[in-house]
C-alpha cells in the first residue's frame, strides 16, 4: 500500500509559522522510532534513532534561548537539513525490508513447494502388522504355490514311477504263476514218459521192433520233460530275484513318499517364513516412511505459519510509508512550501491521522491501547 | 482445469503469501502490482475472481474496482478486497463499488481460500 501525500507548493516561510517547526520535527522522529520498534525491527529503529536524537536536540535549544526568532531560524535551518536525511534513511530501511521480505517469502514458498512434492511422493500408507502379513501371505498364495510347483512336479513323477513298479510287480506275480504251471506240466510229462517206458518194457517181450521204438520215444519225452522242469525252475528263480528287487524299489518308493510330503510341507513353511520376513522388513520401511510423512507435515505447517507471519512486512511498510510521506510534507513546508495544515501542530497531526490505513497506527498515534481483533471475512 | 485468480497488491511479499495460499488450494494465480497493472493484464486471460488491495500507487483498489465494474467483460467477476483498511467508511465504499467481500489483513489462509471458493465463478 501507499500513503498518499498532500500536494505542496513552495512559497517563502512566514516568520509567524516557524514557531513550532523544530518541535514538530522532533515529534516526527519519535513517531518513526516508535513505529519501527513496535514491529520488532531493531535495525530499522536504529536507522532512525539518530533522527530521534537530532529531533530531541532541537527542543532544548528552543527552551534555552531567550531570543525566540533567532532560535526558530536556527531550528528551521537545522530541520531543513536533517529531515531529508531522516526521510532517506527511513525510505531506505523500508525498501530493504521489502526486498528482504520478498526474497524470504519466495524462499519459504519454494521450500513449501518442494515439501509438497516430497510429501506427495511419500504417501502415508498403513503400517504392516502381523495380521496384515497373514493376509498378504494368503493374497500371494498363488505365487507361493508357483514357488513350490517344482517340488510338486517331482513328487508327481515319482508317484507315476511307483504306479509303474506296482504294475510290474503284478505282472511278475502272473509270470511266476505261469512258470509254476510250466514246471507242473514238465512233471506231468515226465510222469507220462515214465509210464510210457514201463509200458514199452512190458510190451518188449512180445512187441519186437515196435516196442523198442516206443521205448526210445518215451525216453526222449522224459528227457524233454526234465529239460522243461529245469527251465521252469530256472525261470522261477529269476522271477524271485526280480520280484525281490522290485519289492525293494517299492519299499524305497513308499519311504520316499512319506519324506516327500514332509519335504513339501517344509518347503511351504520356509516359503511362508521367507515371505513373512520380507513383509516384516517392508513393515519397518513403511513405519519409517510414515514417520517421515508426519514430520514432513509438521515442517510444512510450521513453514506455512512462518510465511503467514511475514504478512507483518506489509503492515510495517505502511507504517513507515505513512511517516516518510509526512516527513516529505514537513520538509517541503520547511523549505517554504505553503501548507494549510501547518497553521498548528493539531492541524498537522489531524492530517497525519487521516492518512493512516490501520487501526494500530491510529492507536499508536493517540497512545491508546489497541484491541486485538481476529481476522474475519465480511461478505457483501 | 483450475480456476484463475488475479492478486492485485503493491507488496511483493504479500502477493507471494496470497499466491501460495491459493495455489495450495488448487487455483492458478496471476499477479498485478497495482490497479493500473491489473487493468493492463485484464484482457490476457479469463479471470474467475480478483483479490485486491485498497491502498496502492498509480491506481488504488477502489478505483480499479469501479473500472472493472464498468467493463462489460468483467462486470460480474467477483472481487474480494484484502486490505489493512478496517474503517466502515472504506468498507461501504467497497460495497458500493461492487466488492463481494472484505477481508482485513493479516488474513488466515483458510479464511481466504474459503471465501475465494465460495465466490469463485
Amino acid at each position: 500500500m501507499t500513503v498518499h501525500s498532500a500536494g505542496n507548493a513552495r512559497t517563502p516561510v512566514p516568520a509567524s509559522r516557524a514557531g513550532w517547526r523544530g518541535a514538530a520535527g522532533a515529534a516526527l522522529a519519535a513517531a518513526v522510532v516508535s513505529a519501527a520498534a513496535a514491529q520488532g525491527w531493531p535495525w530499522a529503529a536504529a536507522a532512525v534513532a539518530s533522527a530521534a536524537l537530532a529531533g530531541a536536540l532541537i527542543r532544548p535549544r528552543q527552551q534555552a534561548a531567550p531570543s525566540a526568532p533567532l532560535v526558530h531560524t536556527q531550528a528551521s535551518g537545522l530541520a531543513r537539513q536533517v529531515v531529508p536525511v531522516w526521510e532517506r534513511h527511513v525510505s531506505s530501511a523500508r525498501l530493504h525490508a521489502e526486498q528482504s521480505m520478498s526474497a524470504l517469502t519466495e524462499s519459504f514458498g519454494a521450500i513449501m513447494g518442494q515439501m509438497d512434492q516430497a510429501l506427495q511422493g511419500t504417501t502415508a500408507g498403513s503400517v504392516i502388522d502381523g495380521e496384515t502379513v497373514d493376509m498378504l501371505v494368503e493374497r500371494h498364495q498363488p505365487e507361493i504355490n508357483e514357488l513350490l510347483a517344482t517340488t510338486r512336479e517331482i513328487a508327481a513323477v515319482k508317484n507315476d514311477m511307483q504306479a509303474g513298479v506296482q504294475n510290474l510287480m503284478e505282472s511278475l506275480v502272473e509270470t511266476a504263476r505261469l512258470s509254476k504251471e510250466v514246471q507242473a506240466i514238465g512233471r506231468a510229462t515226465h510222469l507220462l514218459a515214465l509210464n510210457a517206458s514201463v509200458e514199452a518194457a512190458r510190451a518188449g517181450t512180445s512187441g519186437g521192433a515196435s516196442a523198442a521204438g516206443f521205448a526210445a520215444v518215451a525216453h526222449e519225452v522224459r528227457m524233454l520233460a526234465g529239460q522243461s522242469r529245469d527251465a521252469g525252475q530256472a525261470l522261477a528263480r529269476h522271477l524271485a530275484r526280480i520280484q525281490e528287487r522290485v519289492h525293494a524299489m517299492k519299499r524305497q518308493g513308499d519311504r520316499l513318499d512319506n519324506a516327500d510330503d514332509e519335504l513339501s510341507l517344509q518347503a511351504e513353511q520356509r516359503a511362508r517364513a521367507l515371505v513373512r520376513a520380507l513383509l516384516g522388513s517392508l513393515a519397518e520401511v513403511s513405519r519409517s516412511q510414515q514417520n517421515l510423512h508426519q514430520a514432513g507435515h509438521l515442517v510444512q505447517t510450521e513453514l506455512e505459519r512462518i510465511l503467514m507471519s511475514l504478512q507483518a512486512q506489509d503492515r510495517f511498510s505502511q507504517m513507515l510509508g505513512s511517516v516518510t510521506e509526512d516527513m516529505s510534507r514537513m520538509h517541503a513546508w520547511l523549505e517554504g512550501a505553503d501548507d494549510e495544515a501547518a497553521v498548528s501542530a493539531n492541524k498537522w497531526l489531524e492530517r497525519l491521522d487521516s492518512t493512516y490505513t490501520m487501526e494500530e497506527m491510529r492507536s499508536s498515534h493517540h497512545g491508546t491501547a489497541q484491541v486485538e481483533k481476529a481476522a474475519e471475512v465480511e461478505f457483501f | 482445469m483450475s480456476k484463475t485468480i488475479m492478486v492485485v497488491d503493491d507488496s511483493g511479499s504479500f502477493r507471494t503469501v496470497v499466491k501460495l495460499a491459493l495455489q495450495k488450494a488448487g487455483f492458478a494465480v496471476v499477479e498485478a502490482v497495482d490497479g493500473k497493472d491489473a487493468v493492463s493484464k485484464l484482457s490476457a486471460q479469463k479471470l474467475n475472481l480478483i483479490v485486491c488491495d485498497v491502498n496502492m500507487p498509480n491506481m488504488d483498489g477502489l478505483s480499479f474496482l469501479r473500472h472493472l465494474k464498468a467493463t462489460a467483460a468483467y462486470k460480474f467477476t467477483p472481487v474480494i478486497m484484502l486490505t489493512t483498511e478496517s474503517q466502515e467508511a472504506k468498507k461501504n465504499e467497497g460495497r458500493a463499488a461492487g466488492a463481494r467481500a472484505w477481508i482485513t489483513k493479516p488474513f488466515q489462509p483458510s479464511q481466504l481460500v474459503d471465501a475465494v471458493t465460495r465466490l469463485c465463478v
